[in-house]
């Protein structure tokens, strides 16, 4: 028989529930206190319809827009084309800054377009985040009275409580972080929270999984040590599958610009979390779900 | 093996049908760049290629009690319901400017056709019941009648006005039973779906009322037994159907012999209500991505350098193994694409997060199937029993999280909204497809291949691992 060194991932369990502890809390505290830097797509702004004299692509108006204030650089830039048949005379840009402005502020903006002609200056309404937020909150509601329910037929309830607890835990905490660093946070954002959620749920079902299988093994009393070599087991397969994954996102982060930088980085953060929440949070606090059943 | 082949007709169908769905050119399409030409069947969202923007004022009638504010506010709301119910769940509707200056802004992906989308924005979506008084074939409007029975009376135009002389109606905007008024509106419609109309041919609306609506419909029809009832949508005789009985279901059919485009439309209309506000077309414009092409195509090259490295790195770990993951992985993305086209899936960024995650349940299935044969191996098993028993294993691993990860997908995809429902939509095909892949495709080429798969080096136990 081969044996395989066995790494102690529950032994440690304290101190890594722990970190998760504070590091929800930290985050449930931030996204109170600071909120969110919703992006143009939820909050609106000031939308100018911009000019140019000569041919220009998006990329230029957003380096010009950058160079007037780093803040611009987020802005959501279109370029805008008749309808049908008229010829291309000027070329127009729809550009949408985060920010409502007014006054000395657009007087000020419209002077340092000096290169551009202003065709329009408008606020635009953003969609609205309440809406969106009572829409989530229903179909996050469901998703987890159904993956509940399934895990429970398939497993035991107590690896369900287990699988939400995890799920929590990885979507509070990569919502943290978006709060506490104040990074623009836009539909994009939105789909990668749910892309990352469906990873970590993959993740700890795997490592379920082999638990469920090893538990016929072992005696309840251990239940500890099955966990342990449960996460073990599939310890090859959690570091190539995150790695893989960790690589397309990562690569998306690095090369994807600027306009994907919060999406990517969501992803990114949202793998990494994902994996350490199906060893340190998922499993061991099985442990605890399995021995307060006795 | 006879399973075998017969395994292998079906992928190579499969896979086949798919290619066929993402590649067959469509000659009535111009593309502006390489991205869009290759892809020329998946209908991109507006973020990625752009569409049609249009602008709306408004237009409050006169004895308007509420700030315009609100007014168009509402407007946002009922005009994203047709256009959700209509299937144009990916177009952006917006605010622009504030007070009296308010315009309605509505971005639809794509430039093929915005009128379908012109005609769900703009009409009004008045719907009642009325009752006929006189009828006449005309070219023109005939002249409005004298007499104190006509005096809330109109004359509307049948909805197929095709021809020159069309029927005109001179209709009241409300059915009268003994001396009672009864006014039944859109607004006692609860419900309004577009199906097939298998007695008469085409398309026909199935109406449901609420209780209120209930009760006035069975009186009504009690009341008009083999007279007509006209249904009138936007100044228009829809239908003017002879009542057979009292109906007191609460539900009435408009079957009018629509095409399927307008019974959906139509039923759109109903279901969303009257617009509070009447909308003025001001401008109407051609957008470029509002991600931008410089952000799309950047992503798209950074997403494909980061597949090559999971491609290469597959084959580095799992050598032979890893080259049938390797072709797993592209199988099902050009299925989930091919899928997107036939089904005219609008592909959007987060489309696009739903495709990462499929490389990601692909690869892993492949990971997991090959770790269990692994150990079935190092138990002393023959390559072709490893692969039996690895996937007898596997099966429940791959099964349980994917199906949760498919119900939850589910979930989205009935209550989201927009784009949430576009990701919804990638991540159920991708992980059906990787579910296939990895239970059909793989284990299809692991049998073919089982010679070439070198027993000592797969169940040698990892160096890093520490084998003792």
């Amino acid at each position: 028989m081969y044996r395989l060194r066995t790494i102690d991932f529950v032994g440690k369990r304290r101190y890594f529930l722990i970190l998760s502890i504070i590091l929800v809390l930290i985050s449930l505290f931030s996204i109170g206190v600071r909120g969110f830097n919703f992006g143009v797509d939820f909050a609106g702004g000031t939308e100018i319809t911009l000019v140019a004299s000569e041919s220009m692509d998006v990329s230029e108006v957003r380096s010009t827009l950058s160079a007037i204030n780093s803040e611009y650089e987020t802005a959501k830039i279109l370029k805008l084309f008749p309808m049908t048949g008229q010829e291309v005379v000027v070329e127009r840009f729809s550009v949408t800054i985060p920010r409502f402005m007014a006054g000395d502020e657009k007087d000020l903006l419209i002077s340092q377009l000096a290169g551009f002609g202003v065709d329009s200056f408008d606020t635009v309404s953003g969609l609205s985040a309440t809406e969106l937020r009572d829409r989530s909150l229903w179909a996050v509601l469901v998703t987890i009275i159904i993956i509940l329910v399934y895990i429970a037929i398939r497993f035991q309830i107590a690896f369900g409580l287990g699988a939400i607890l995890s799920l929590a835990h990885d979507g509070i905490i990569t919502m943290g972080i978006f709060s506490l660093f104040q990074i623009p946070f836009d539909i994009s954002v939105i789909a990668a929270l749910l892309t990352l959620l469906g990873y970590s749920l993959n993740d700890t079902i795997v490592v379920y999984d082999r638990i469920r299988e090893n538990m016929k093994k072992f005696q309840h009393s251990q239940i500890a040590k099955t966990i342990n070599t449960s996460i073990n087991d599939v310890l090859n397969r959690t570091i190539n599958t995150s790695l893989t994954t960790f690589i397309v996102v990562f690569m998306l982060l690095l090369f994807g610009g600027s306009g994907l930088q919060p999406f990517a980085f969501a992803l990114t953060i949202g793998v990494i979390i994902g994996t350490y929440s199906s060893i340190y949070v998922a499993s061991p606090v099985l442990i605890g779900f399995l021995k307060s059943r006795r | 093996m006879k399973a075998d082949r017969i395994r292998l007709a079906f992928v190579i169908l499969i896979i086949g049908a798919a290619l066929l769905a993402l590649f067959w050119p469509d000659a009535s399409k111009t593309y502006d760049n390489w991205v869009e030409g290759l892809f020329g069947n998946i209908r991109l969202g507006l973020d990625i290629r752009g569409g049609s923007r249009l602008d709306y004022s408004l237009s409050v009638p006169a004895d308007a009690t509420k700030p315009i504010d609100e007014i168009a506010n509402e407007v946002v709301v009922v005009v994203r319901q047709r256009l959700d119910a209509a299937g144009y769940t990916e177009a952006g509707i917006t605010r622009v400017g504030v007070g009296a200056l308010s315009r309605i802004r509505v971005e639809i992906p794509g430039v093929d056709d915005p009128s379908v989308a012109e005609r769900l924005v703009g009409r009004q979506g008045t719907l009642y019941f009325g009752e006929i008084l006189e009828t006449e074939q005309s070219e023109t409007q005939p002249r409005p009648k004298v007499g104190i029975q006509y005096r809330d009376a109109i004359w509307l135009r049948s909805k197929d006005f095709a021809g020159p002389a069309t029927t005109w109606y001179l209709i009241l905007p409300y059915v009268r039973i003994g001396s009672q008024r009864v006014y039944l509106d859109g607004s006692k419609v609860t419900d309004a779906r577009a199906e097939v109309d298998t007695q008469r041919g085409g398309f026909k609306i199935n109406l449901a009322f609420d209780r209120e609506g209930t009760e006035m419909f069975a009186r009504i029809t009690a009341n008009f037994v083999q007279q007509q009832l006209p249904i009138i949508l936007d100044d228009l005789v829809l239908v003017a159907p002879v009542v057979q009985n009292a109906i007191r279901e609460g539900r009435a059919e408009i079957s009018g012999r629509f095409t399927g485009q307008e019974s959906m439309e139509l039923a759109a209309l109903i279901r969303s209500g009257n617009l509070p506000a009447e909308l003025i077309k001001e401008e109407e414009r051609t957008l470029g991505p509002t991600l931008g092409m410089d952000i799309v195509t950047a992503s798209l090259i950074a997403g494909l350098f980061g597949l090559i490295i999971v491609l290469v790195y597959m084959v580095v770990y799992y050598r032979i193994m890893g080259l049938i993951a390797d072709i797993a992985l592209v199988y099902n993305t050009f299925l989930l694409l091919g899928v997107m086209s036939a089904g005219q899936f609008i592909l959007t960024l987060p489309g696009i997060a739903g495709i990462i995650l499929t490389i990601g349940t692909t690869v892993d299935g492949n990971i997991i199937v090959f770790e269990r044969i692994r150990e079935e191996m190092r138990s002393g098993k023959t390559t072709l029993n490893a692969i039996t028993g690895g996937y007898a294993k596997a099966f429940s691993t791959i099964l349980d999280s994917n199906i949760t990860t498919i119900l939850a997908a589910f979930v989205l995809f009935y209550m989201g909204t927009g784009p949430i429902k576009g990701f919804a939509n990638t991540l159920i095909i991708g992980v059906v497809g990787s579910m296939f892949v990895t239970l059909v495709v793989s284990r299809l080429l692991l049998n073919a291949f089982h010679h070439k798969i070198e027993h000592g080096f797969y169940a040698k136990v990892e160096t890093k691992a520490g084998g003792q």
